[in-house]
């Protein structure tokens, strides 16, 4: 039963968490920091403007290095996470997500085809690798909306089943490209695709954020509708619910979304899937406490992932893609043995 | 006996004869034998004359022991000497059978790789004999001129060949010898970022040059590298071989110009090579490495163009 | 008794296929009114259309002396509660809070239910006499225990008109009969203007005072129990040869099926 007091109790536990999950990613790395040091470099950047201080190794690690890395898994795992959630309630089932129907493959291959054809161009300074992928997201939606509009009415059996076609087509595509590129490309593609949160800066950041605020600002606005669509489109829409219009903001949130933060982090998976699943069970399905509980809870996963990317194996890195991977799998897993698979019908 | 006998006999007789002519004669005539360095045993009876190359710097080191016109078939990446461009073209990576086999070619040479159990099965099958070697190392590359040399009669100039190889390297690598090595980094791409370790020939090479690669301990040869360990070990040297323009990109200049507290970007010592030059393990290799070893112990007062 | 609905030459389709013909129908305020006919008849799409969620391809259907489709969607769910024949949950929500979903068309935006949304919640379960299950989840319920829920989601709406679609499908005959009684109350009490399709003929004819045959698409017969339950219309539609006498209880006629007709 949700009542404000409940909500805001569980979110502040959880903006707890994702507060002390920051402070420990960026404290903990190759070079170890304590409490106290970072705390003199934050004075010596923000107050003092001690220059030899922020000028450190340390210092630089820190705020150059880790802080935009640790800032940027905690967006992107709040954005998955929170697409996830929309798609499982739009498409009713509980193991949708961005991957799924295909808006990731999508932005995956306008940024792969904007490496290769070198069309790297720099747009005030900042790359266009962002705008091809979010033009990759944006036609594969069209497209998938074209496809499952009927009657004038979305069909979210044809958007799901077109989805996971379509993610299967363009996979194909990317593999393609990868197999017949030069041999050189290949191995920076391929890690990009894997996953990978190293290398923004925090201006760029701040771009990111923005679009992934719009996003999150439509996505609450359904919240409650989410919730309703959970008893079938029908009864929804006599429970009062303009159905295409939350369908239709659902569906572009998503894409944005998604389009923003794959097209700087690569392909990561899982966590658009597992983070939903276990904060319903924890916390329960309405949409109005999950929703911001799965950006904080998105958030912290992908922080402390990145975090064992760039330190299990220092100095190299894994793919954080991987990391997620090979917890979400056993993660499933489990579940099933379990039998505690919630997947109801009537 | 009758007359068909006779004539029978004289014939066999003649048939033995000739045979026994030509049966000697037939060991003075030359058969070439090499062994590639996948330890096959690989005969031509005479030099190649319709030489196919399926790889790059194959097609460099041909045409440097003089073999041009004996080229039949080239990649579509083989681009020097500017006459290599003139030749057949017969595929990339995962080369055309039927291009190749209407070039009727008596040798195809080729470097272990992506596509060595499809090449291997089907130049047996046509009998083509086929060459692959592995140059992953400037000895590996000076072993390939001599083999190329051999089996296209050239031994003598490919002996010569490598001689100068040899000196020239040798020459580098005094030259590039100092007290105190400068540290650099070597980035096989940008974003994300890609260096070379341990088990790549670019290791080596670096080595050669003079120089000390801050990521020579890692064990994969192009692992991803954290932006956390080079602020830390704070390289002198950037070298960018990921493009093969020399000029840094604008967003190139951005990505490195954020990271000033590094010494290559204070005292501006971030370059770039032509990585057609060393990637590819061919003659130029070398002009490659002498460019390198230019940049890191740079002669008087002449500085790089970024 | 003024007019609530008014339908004129109202046609309809699912598709390609033509599911409802020429009806011309008023329903009027505080009726109970009872829809009956063989499946397919579309009895359902009767149904939808009168819950606005199938629009008329031809004709016109007039609420309050409006269009239909110019109210608002959520104006029209504070007025009119639809009880589905089928119904899926995806996600493990519990009884209170698929209960208190009724509460939706009163709730702006984020808000969160107050109050008084929760007494009426409550209220409705009490009715329904399912307030025991609130903190269980939806789908461990029984067929029974979940279709009761549906119907207290229904009634925190606090609509003026209800629309039933078999809604004793899976009750025991406790439930049933409780179910009818209630049904009856909201509309004698409340002037709840209640339209329920119902499979059962005596059902219909002992509840509701006006029933509505329909017949591939098309209203066969209307009126009284008396008017619509003959024998001749009963074989007409059904295609079942029938014995109908009045029930001695009641007074209302009572169908005896004899036979199918081949």
């Amino acid at each position: 039963m949700l009542t404000f007091g409940r909500w805001l109790s569980i979110l502040s536990l959880l903006a707890g968490i994702w507060v002390v999950t920051v402070l420990v990613c960026l404290l903990y790395g190759m070079e170890p920091i304590t409490l106290s040091e970072a705390a003199q470099i934050f004075w010596a950047k923000f107050y003092s403007g001690d220059q030899a201080s922020i000028d450190s190794s340390r210092s630089v690690i820190l705020l150059d290095v880790r802080l935009p890395r640790v800032l940027l898994a905690g967006v992107v795992g709040g954005a998955l996470a929170s697409v996830g959630v929309t798609l499982q309630a739009l498409l009713r089932n509980p193991l949708a997500d961005p991957f799924v129907i295909g808006i990731s493959s999508g932005t995956a291959l306008g940024v792969v085809l904007s490496i290769l054809t070198g069309l790297n161009l720099s747009v005030w300074g900042f790359s266009a690798l962002p705008v091809f992928g979010f033009s990759g997201a944006l036609l594969t939606l069209m497209f998938l909306y074209r496809l499952a509009r009927i009657h004038g009415r979305i069909s979210v059996q044809t958007l799901l089943l077109g989805g996971v076609i379509l993610n299967a087509m363009l996979s194909a595509v990317i593999m393609f490209i990868t197999y017949m590129v030069d041999a050189n490309r290949v191995l920076g593609i391929f890690y990009w695709l894997m996953g990978n949160l190293g290398s923004l800066e925090l201006k760029a950041l701040g771009v990111v954020i923005i679009y992934v605020m719009i996003g999150m600002v439509a996505l609450f606005r359904i919240a409650r509708g989410l919730n309703l669509l959970a008893l079938g489109e029908e009864a929804a829409v006599t429970l009062g619910l303009d159905a295409e219009r939350t369908k239709r903001a659902a569906f572009f949130a998503s894409a944005l979304l998604t389009g923003a933060v794959v097209s700087v982090s690569g392909l990561i998976s899982f966590v658009g899937i597992m983070i939903p699943h276990v904060l319903r069970t924890l916390i329960g399905p309405d949409h109005r406490l999950l929703l911001p509980a799965s950006i904080l809870g998105g958030g912290i996963f992908l922080m402390s992932a990145d975090t064992l990317a760039r330190t299990l194996i220092a100095p190299t890195e894994i793919p954080v893609g991987i990391i997620t991977a090979l917890c979400g799998g056993p993660f499933f897993l489990i579940l099933l043995r379990r039998g505690r698979m919630k997947f109801s019908g009537s | 006996m009758g007359t068909r006998s006779i004539r029978g006999t004289i014939s066999f007789l003649l048939i033995v004869i000739t045979s026994l002519v030509f049966l000697p004669l037939s060991v003075f005539a030359e058969s070439i034998t090499i062994t590639d360095d996948l330890g096959r045993s690989v005969s031509l009876e005479k030099p190649a004359e319709r030489i196919v190359s399926l790889a790059p710097g194959l097609t460099e080191i041909l045409f440097s022991l003089g073999l041009g016109s004996r080229i039949v078939g080239v990649t579509d990446y083989c681009n020097y000497p500017p006459e290599a461009l003139t030749k057949t073209k017969i595929g990339g990576l995962n080369p055309n059978i039927e291009k190749i086999l209407i070039l009727h070619p008596d040798l195809v040479v080729g470097v272990a790789g992506r596509f060595q159990q499809e090449n291997l099965a089907r130049f047996e099958r046509f009998r083509i004999p086929y060459i692959v070697v592995d140059p992953v190392s400037l000895e590996k590359i000076f072993q390939t001129v001599l083999i190329l040399g051999k089996i296209t009669g050239r031994s003598e100039m490919a002996a010569e060949n490598v001689r100068h190889l040899r000196n020239r390297l040798e020459q580098i690598r005094q030259s590039s010898r100092s007290e105190s090595p400068p540290r650099l980094l070597y980035v096989v791409d940008d974003d994300p970022l890609i260096s070379v370790g341990k088990g790549s020939y670019l290791d080596d090479l670096i080595r050669d040059a003079g120089g000390i690669n801050i990521t020579g301990g890692i064990a994969k040869p192009y692992p991803l590298v954290s932006m956390e360990y080079v602020i830390r070990e704070n390289p002198q040297v950037i070298i960018l071989a990921t493009d093969a323009d020399r000029k840094l990109t604008d967003i190139q200049k951005r990505r490195w110009d954020r990271w000033s507290s590094l010494a290559a970007v204070h005292d501006k010592r971030i370059y770039k090579v032509d990585r057609d030059l060393l990637n590819r393990p061919g003659p130029r290799i070398l002009e490659g490495l002498e460019e390198l070893a230019g940049l890191l112990h740079p002669v008087s007062t002449s500085d790089s163009d970024r | 008794m003024s007019e609530l609905y008014a339908l004129k030459g109202v046609g309809c389709r699912y598709g390609q296929n033509r599911v409802l013909n020429g009806m011309d129908l008023t329903i009027a305020r505080g009726e109970l009114l009872g829809v009956i006919g063989p499946n397919g008849a579309g009895k359902t799409s009767l149904l939808k259309l009168l819950g606005g969620l199938l629009r008329p391809a031809e004709g016109e259907i007039r609420l309050d002396s409006r269009d239909l489709s110019s109210f608002p969607r959520q104006w029209l769910a504070r007025r009119i509660g639809m009880v589905p024949q089928q119904y899926s949950l995806i996600f493990p929500y519990t009884v209170e809070e698929v209960v208190l979903m009724g509460r939706s068309p009163y709730l702006r935006g984020w808000a969160f239910e107050s109050g008084e949304d929760h007494r009426i919640a409550r209220t409705a379960m009490e009715r329904m006499e399912v307030q025991e299950l609130s903190r269980r989840l939806f789908d461990e319920l029984s067929g029974g225990e979940r279709q009761r829920v549906i119907i207290a989601r229904t009634l925190t709406q606090q609509p003026e008109v209800l629309l039933l679609d078999e809604p004793v499908t899976f009750l025991d005959l406790y439930h049933q009969a409780r179910i009818y009684s209630m049904l009856e109350d909201l509309n004698r009490t409340e002037g709840i203007t209640v339209v329920v399709v119902l499979h059962d003929l005596n059902l219909a004819s002992r509840l509701c005072n006006r029933l509505l045959l329909l017949s591939d698409g098309r209203i066969a017969r209307q009126g009284t129990p008396w008017d619509v339950l003959t024998e001749g219309a009963i074989e007409q539609v059904y295609r079942c040869r029938c014995h109908i006498d009045s029930h001695p209880g009641t007074g209302r006629p009572r169908v005896t099926v004899l036979s199918a007709v081949t």
